[in-house]
């Protein structure tokens, strides 16, 4: 069994994960009154005025992002191994968060996901950002805007050269 | 009856057959289907779709949905070759034998397959790729190593096909454990398009998940063909015995590989 990785900073009641995916929209709404109303698809953005959690050049290329995980910042990782398809339609939450490469939206979506360290530490149960990119490498949740960087990092290194296409804009669920 | 072969068995001669067959597939649909047809059911059933269920990946239905998928292009591939024994290889990746040779799955030069096999002067054209290029992309390495034989073996090991929450979170699972130790890793490693949802643009995505087909078989003759889970009354998942899309089959109807009209050597 693996462990299950757990973070202070992390809250949640069990509640959580029995409650049904439009409740937690309702209360996202009530909890996080700063969180801005559902907007146009990530394909329909365009990069704005808004202020930036993160805006920096990562090997020639400008990432920059916003950190809007909502509900998803309330979760208790301490219980995912207890996630159920309720909670998993609620990942799709996360998708409100922005990240762009060069000024190019990327469309992301969050899994539970099992992550194996290369460090020594033992496979734990997490929450994973992925991407039209980065489809089967996901970047662990965290409950600040740096797991955003982090995903804008990975896939510069796997543009290389290259820049995002119309199709990484492109909205996905699981 | 397909004999599918590893790709350290094939001969010249089925690496020209299988590379042209590809190609020709991408300009036409013997059975109605293309080779872009493939791509688009990837993207779409890699979301959860409206039946609140993601059926190809991240779920219990991983293994049967790609074994149909993979058997749907055998077929077409023998069609559009007019070669009944026409055979999607396996790639062990656990063995030294490369996929990424010029005769075969195409060579790589700077992260690009931009001469020879499925490069665009080839014939090789990439569809709803999220990287914008007209190049194959490859990064051999860059994000991951090959799964090793102990690491393949300890997967193997797991006995219980899968369990609740049946998604990618539950680690006593063969299926999760094969499905993000081996699978994905493996996507990884290969890199660049393969690391993408649109990832049959590379021809090695069927060289790989055609492997892991055949682990799932072996693991299968060693816990059982018919052990498939959940068998039923499990809501946002597919069941053993309903139906996966876009093909109307059930996990059930397509457990014994025997019945699908291949076998491995």
């Amino acid at each position: 069994m693996a462990d299950v990785k757990r973070r202070d900073v992390l809250r949640y009641g069990a509640a959580g994960a029995a409650t049904a995916a439009s409740a937690l929209v309702g209360a996202q709404a009530l909890a996080s009154p700063e969180a801005p109303a559902p907007g146009p698809t990530a394909k329909g953005r365009k990069a704005g005025p808004d202020p930036d959690d993160f805006n920096e050049v990562y090997r020639g290329k400008r990432i920059r992002g916003r950190y809007k995980m909502g509900v998803l910042g309330n979760l208790d990782l301490g219980n995912l191994k207890n996630l159920g398809a309720d909670i998993t339609r609620t990942l799709g939450l996360a998708r409100q968060n922005e990240v762009f490469v060069n000024n190019r939206a990327l469309a992301m979506t969050a899994i539970p996901t099992m992550f194996f360290p290369t460090d020594g530490r033992k496979p734990y149960v997490g929450i994973g950002l992925i991407s039209a990119i980065n489809h089967y490498d996901p970047v662990e949740l965290e409950p600040n805007a740096d797991c955003l960087r982090s995903l804008g990092k990975k896939v510069v290194d796997i543009l290389g050269d290259l820049e995002l296409s119309g199709e990484s804009a492109e909205e996905h669920t699981h | 009856m397909a004999v599918r072969k590893s790709i350290a068995a094939m001969t010249s001669a089925e690496k020209t057959a299988f590379a042209t067959a590809l190609r020709q597939l991408k300009s036409s649909s013997p059975n109605g289907r293309n080779y872009n047809w493939y791509i688009d059911q990837h993207i779409t059933f890699f979301n959860r779709t409206n039946d609140n269920i993601s059926h190809a990946h991240q779920s219990p239905s991983f293994f049967p949905w790609h074994r149909e998928y993979l058997r749907l292009l055998e077929l077409d591939l023998q069609a559009v070759s007019d070669d009944p024994d026409m055979f999607l290889p396996y790639w062990d990746w656990t063995g030294p034998a490369s996929p990424f040779t010029a005769d075969f799955c195409g060579a790589v030069t700077n992260g690009s397959v931009s001469r020879g096999n499925f490069s665009p002067s080839w014939g090789w054209s990439l569809y709803r790729s999220s990287i914008q290029t007209n190049f194959l992309q490859r990064r051999l390495g860059q994000a991951a190593s090959r799964p090793s034989v102990s690491t393949v073996n300890a997967v193997q090991s797991y006995t219980v096909y899968d369990q609740s929450p049946w998604n990618g979170g539950v680690s006593n699972s063969y299926r999760n454990r094969n499905e993000i130790e081996l699978h994905n890793r493996v996507h990884n490693y290969v890199g660049g398009h393969m690391g993408t949802r649109e990832a049959p643009n590379d021809p090695v995505f069927w060289l790989h998940h055609c492997n892991i087909d055949r682990l799932w078989w072996r693991w299968q003759q060693n816990r059982g063909v018919d052990t498939y889970q959940p068998r039923g009354n499990v809501g946002g998942v597919v069941d053993n015995t309903e139906t996966m899309q876009p093909f109307g089959r059930t996990p059930a109807s397509v457990r014994n590989i025997s019945d699908l009209g291949y076998s491995y050597s």
